[in-house]
């Protein structure tokens, strides 16, 4: 599974980032289970949706969310619809600083054929109104599940920023880099402390979706529940840690 | 020179939590990002930042300050306020934004 994946939608992201064109990525990586993420939106989920049916790829709908502290935060919704309202409340806290797509990039909303329905006005790589913690805690409110983001990254980290995971906080998993390798991601091992942790992608263009930026689970099939159940280990499920089965 | 009189120098201060007010510090720090201000600042030098997360009073604890002060007006989160309270670090805002505030304790011979 990849928990981190960007569209057109997102500025930073390339243009190769089309609905059919992640899903077929996917497909020829092997990758069965992935969150699209785009930055403080979930304008293309539907189109990912769409374009995944019957691919053989299950596609959770996604935010990633910036805090007021410039910290990321991955929100993982249990359906669509829970996306779009989740959505809201971020569209809400969202500065209405306009975009320059010269200068930032293009934020494209799209159909299932990649068909462009619009632009999306304001800058969506900005921090929102909330605190990480507020966003960690809106999440669960919403049915949905909360991972910190690239925990390893120098910025827009929450140990970067706040220097360590509160043992009280209640997210639900914590995300390394697909970049680091075996012994590097050991090292960061120590700062997850329980909580399960996946690898991602963070995919700003095709080539960076590949199994090995991706963290293998046991589920029954691949869906949000099943995710749900195997961050907490329920009956089985359960996320391997990620860089056991590679040799580099 | 002591926290006290550090405060007392300073227009628009709100003090949060009064404490070790008779320490001496010659020292200042200035950072926002957690993990940087661990890895990089000295020990016992006053703190200027606009981080208001509870984990600015473990950072603090780890690296013997003797004052936070939250610059731009910060207010601390509740969270802050209650353990600085507890740890005994001194707390308190600053109507003025960071730079301008080191300039100041920068002239009033605060530097390391």
């Amino acid at each position: 599974m990849d928990l981190h994946i960007h569209t057109v939608l997102s500025p930073c992201a390339e243009l190769d980032m089309g609905a059919p064109d992640i899903i077929s990525r996917c497909r020829k990586e092997d990758i069965d289970l992935i969150a699209i993420t785009d930055h403080n939106s979930a304008l293309n989920c539907e189109a990912l949706v769409k374009a995944s049916s019957g691919s053989g790829v299950e596609v959770i709908c996604g935010l990633e969310v910036q805090s007021s502290e410039d910290i990321h935060v991955l929100c993982l919704m249990p359906d669509l619809g829970k996306a779009r309202a989740f959505e809201e409340w971020v569209r809400k806290r969202l500065p209405p600083f306009r975009n320059i797509p010269g200068k930032f990039g293009d934020q494209i909303v799209i159909d299932e054929e990649n068909h462009v329905i619009d632009e999306f006005e304001f800058l969506l790589v900005q921090g929102i109104d909330a605190t990480a913690d507020e966003i960690i805690e809106e999440t669960r409110y919403f049915g949905g599940l909360s991972i910190l983001a690239h925990i390893d990254r120098p910025a827009y980290s929450y140990v970067a920023v706040l220097g360590m995971i509160p043992e009280n906080l209640e997210v639900d998993a914590v995300e390394l880099s697909g970049r680091l390798s075996a012994s590097e991601a050991l090292l960061w091992l120590e700062k997850a402390g329980e909580r399960p942790v996946v690898r991602s992608s963070d995919a700003h263009t095709l080539k960076d979706i590949s199994q090995t930026r991706a963290t293998t689970a046991l589920l029954e099939e691949p869906s949000f529940y099943e995710l749900g159940l195997a961050l907490k280990g329920i009956d089985g499920r359960r996320v391997l840690w990620p860089w056991g089965q590679d040799n580099y | 020179m002591k926290i006290r009189d550090i405060l007392e120098n300073l227009e628009g201060v709100t003090i949060h939590v009064a404490a070790g007010e008779d320490a001496e510090t010659t020292r200042g720090f200035v950072g926002d990002l957690l993990s940087f201000v661990m890895g990089s600042a000295p020990e016992k030098a006053l703190w200027v930042t606009i981080q208001n997360h509870v984990n600015v009073a473990a950072v603090a604890l780890l690296k013997e300050v003797p004052l936070v002060l939250l610059a731009s007006g910060r207010a601390p989160s509740p969270e802050l306020r209650d353990q600085c309270h507890r740890e005994g670090i001194a707390l308190a805002s600053v109507d003025m934004d960071s730079f301008e505030v080191c300039g100041r304790l920068y002239a009033m011979g605060v530097h390391n």
